[in-house]
């Protein structure tokens, strides 16, 4: 009885220390319990768990293969391991295993909301609100949910719902950097750059860390420049094509407009580094910086 | 003279020192003992003259001269925090403080206030405050301030929050009834900390500990090599190519060259001295962990200061190169 209560107090300790963000003194403390409990799935889990905050997805992948052999329908397992596997962005094995995970855990709305990103990154829009849907029945209250659903609404130019459910998102989660980050994509896909941009700044202000965020506040600051967003505006029509599209037309515009067609090429490069240093030297001054 | 004021100075430290109590938990993390007093002073640390010179301003000669700073509309007392890159002196700093001031020293480590069980963690911070007051004048430091003062948004969990508002409720008892306690706060992640303990009256002092400089890491090395087998060193030298090295990383350097030295004790069989090559290869293999800090405070300095509290840090950067 003595020896559950200690252990329990073990691992509220790691995951007190987890919270802290101290990762490297929380995976000591689950290497000591996995020295000392070489059978528990639980400890084995845990570390991968720890690897995972740590960005470490191969060691993730190999702690929770390891709790997996002693356990193979380990929930905590299997949430490391299809979040190792999207982190890594191996689409078809993070689907994989949701596959699996969801076997044993068909309750957890966070594999909804990996598989819509997954769906949103390969362009497909309506599977993407279908599993954000799923997750929201389980987790209604879900902020960065609800701000994904918005980013998804404006991409399928729904914009009067995706403005109502970031509303509803910002009502939710005003602590949370990530859903600022996916309310300030929707605000852009919406045309509403100026709302976008303060969204990024709220995001950067709450995690300045986070180089997604950091890129996409500088990325921002450029966009702000008229002429830079102008010169934006055909590239982003491209991208809004199947490849084979994209190719004719760049031959059509090629053979039709050669000379328009070069200028316009010489004036983004031009624009796209102008503002960049100007953006460079508006945040961090005259000093090269490291990435 | 000079020898009878130097006997004078020895004597009055002595006393100080006998008045000094290091308080923490037993291991059971039930009762409150001292322990053994820590005989640091500011003459021990190397360096740091504006660290020392802002720590003499705010806890030392408010103490010595009450009645200069009571003109002035200012009280003794008040907190100051300690932040900068890890193993760069904070707690050695702390445990100097408690050797200039003639205060007690109570030292709250984190390990000591968790880990037991739910709402004993306030129960041991209030008992720790109290303990502090009783025994006035006190210096109370809270080492990883950031983990038991994180920012309270950012607490899932209930009891975590009930630990902080402990915390923000006992700083400001300190400020209503108790002057002569002061307290004093590290963190290598001041960013953490939650806005209410920055507050008038809370930590309002930060103070930025920078990592040695080129003549303190020789003083570092020496003192770390002290003791050693030595060859003819050339530390100055040693201590140029160690830019930006924190006193943890001189540490591991001065190891890995008596490992080194100990590796070439064993192939002859006879006592090998540390040479000036066993230390330059060790720094060699080394890099310096405060770049990484530095690298997260140009973040949170560039885009998250609203209050320009770590404007100094950038300050510092750009004054000693780094990027």
């Amino acid at each position: 009885m003595r020896e559950t209560e200690a252990n329990s107090q073990r691992y509220s300790r790691i995951y007190q220390l987890m919270q802290w963000r101290k990762y490297k003194e929380a995976s000591e403390e689950a290497m000591k319990l996995i020295r000392e409990e070489p059978e528990e799935p639980d400890a084995f889990a845990l570390m991968g768990h720890i690897s995972l905050r740590m960005s470490n997805c191969g060691q993730a992948l190999h702690w929770s293969d390891e709790a997996l052999r002693r356990d193979p329908e380990h929930s905590l397992a299997w949430f490391v391991r299809t979040n190792a596997y999207y982190d890594m962005q191996n689409w078809p094995a993070a689907k994989e295993a949701i596959g699996h995970a969801q076997r044993f855990d068909p309750y957890e709305p966070h594999y909804y909301f990996l598989l819509s990103n997954i769906s949103n990154r390969n362009g497909k829009f309506a599977e993407a609100k279908e599993y954000l849907l799923k997750g929201l029945d389980i987790a209604p209250e879900n902020a960065l949910y609800l701000a994904n659903l918005s980013y998804i609404e404006a991409l399928l130019r729904n914009k009067a719902e995706s403005k109502l459910l970031s509303a509803e998102a910002l009502r939710l989660g005003t602590e949370e950097d990530h859903v600022y980050l996916y309310l300030a994509w929707a605000a852009e896909q919406r045309g509403e750059y100026d709302e976008g941009m303060n969204l990024l700044k709220d995001a950067i202000r709450l995690d300045p860390d986070n180089k997604q965020i950091r890129e996409e506040f500088l990325e921002a600051l450029q966009k702000s420049y008229k002429l830079y967003r102008i010169l934006l505006w055909p590239g982003k029509q491209l991208r809004k094509m199947k490849p084979w599209q994209v190719l004719i037309c760049w031959i059509v515009l090629w053979l039709v407009f050669r000379p328009f067609v070069l200028v316009f090429i010489i004036l983004y490069g031009i624009t796209h580094w102008v503002t960049k240093l100007l953006v460079h030297v508006k945040v961090f001054g005259w000093t090269r910086r490291r990435s | 003279m000079t020898d009878r004021n130097d006997q004078d100075r020895d004597d009055l430290a002595e006393r100080r020192r006998n008045k000094l109590k290091l308080l923490h938990f037993d291991k059971d993390g039930k009762h409150l003992v001292e322990s053994e007093k820590p005989a640091e002073t500011f003459a021990d640390v190397g360096g740091l003259e504006d660290v020392k010179k802002k720590i003499r301003m705010n806890f030392i000669l408010p103490l010595k001269q009450p009645e200069l700073f009571a003109a002035y509309g200012k009280e003794a007392g008040g907190s100051l925090l300690l932040y900068g890159p890890p193993g760069c002196g904070k707690t050695f700093l702390a445990r100097a403080v408690a050797g200039e001031i003639q205060a007690n020293f109570m030292h709250i480590e984190l390990q000591a206030i968790l880990g037991m069980y739910v709402g004993q963690s306030e129960n041991n911070l209030h008992d720790i405050f109290e303990k502090a007051r009783e025994n006035k004048p006190c210096v109370i430091f809270i080492d990883e301030l950031d983990a038991m003062g994180g920012s309270r948004n950012q607490m899932r969990q209930h009891h975590d929050r009930v630990l902080v508002n402990q915390l923000l409720m006992e700083l400001d008892g300190l400020r209503a009834s108790n002057d002569q306690v002061f307290v004093i706060g590290a963190t290598n992640t001041p960013w953490y900390l939650d806005s209410a303990l920055r507050r008038p009256g809370r930590f309002n002092h930060m103070i930025f500990v920078p990592p040695p400089e080129e003549n303190e890491r020789s003083t570092i090395l020496q003192l770390k090599l002290d003791g050693k087998p030595l060859g003819r060193l050339d530390l100055a030298k040693i201590a140029k190519e160690t830019r930006h090295f924190s006193g943890a990383d001189l540490e591991q350097i001065v190891k890995d060259a008596v490992e080194s030295a100990l590796e070439k004790a064993y192939e002859t069989g006879d006592i090998q001295p540390i040479s000036q090559d066993d230390l330059r290869k060790a720094a060699k293999q080394r890099k310096a962990t405060t770049l990484d800090w530095f690298a997260t405070a140009k973040n949170y300095a560039t885009f998250s200061d609203v209050n320009q509290d770590f404007q100094i840090v950038l300050e510092y950067m750009k004054t000693n190169g780094i990027k």
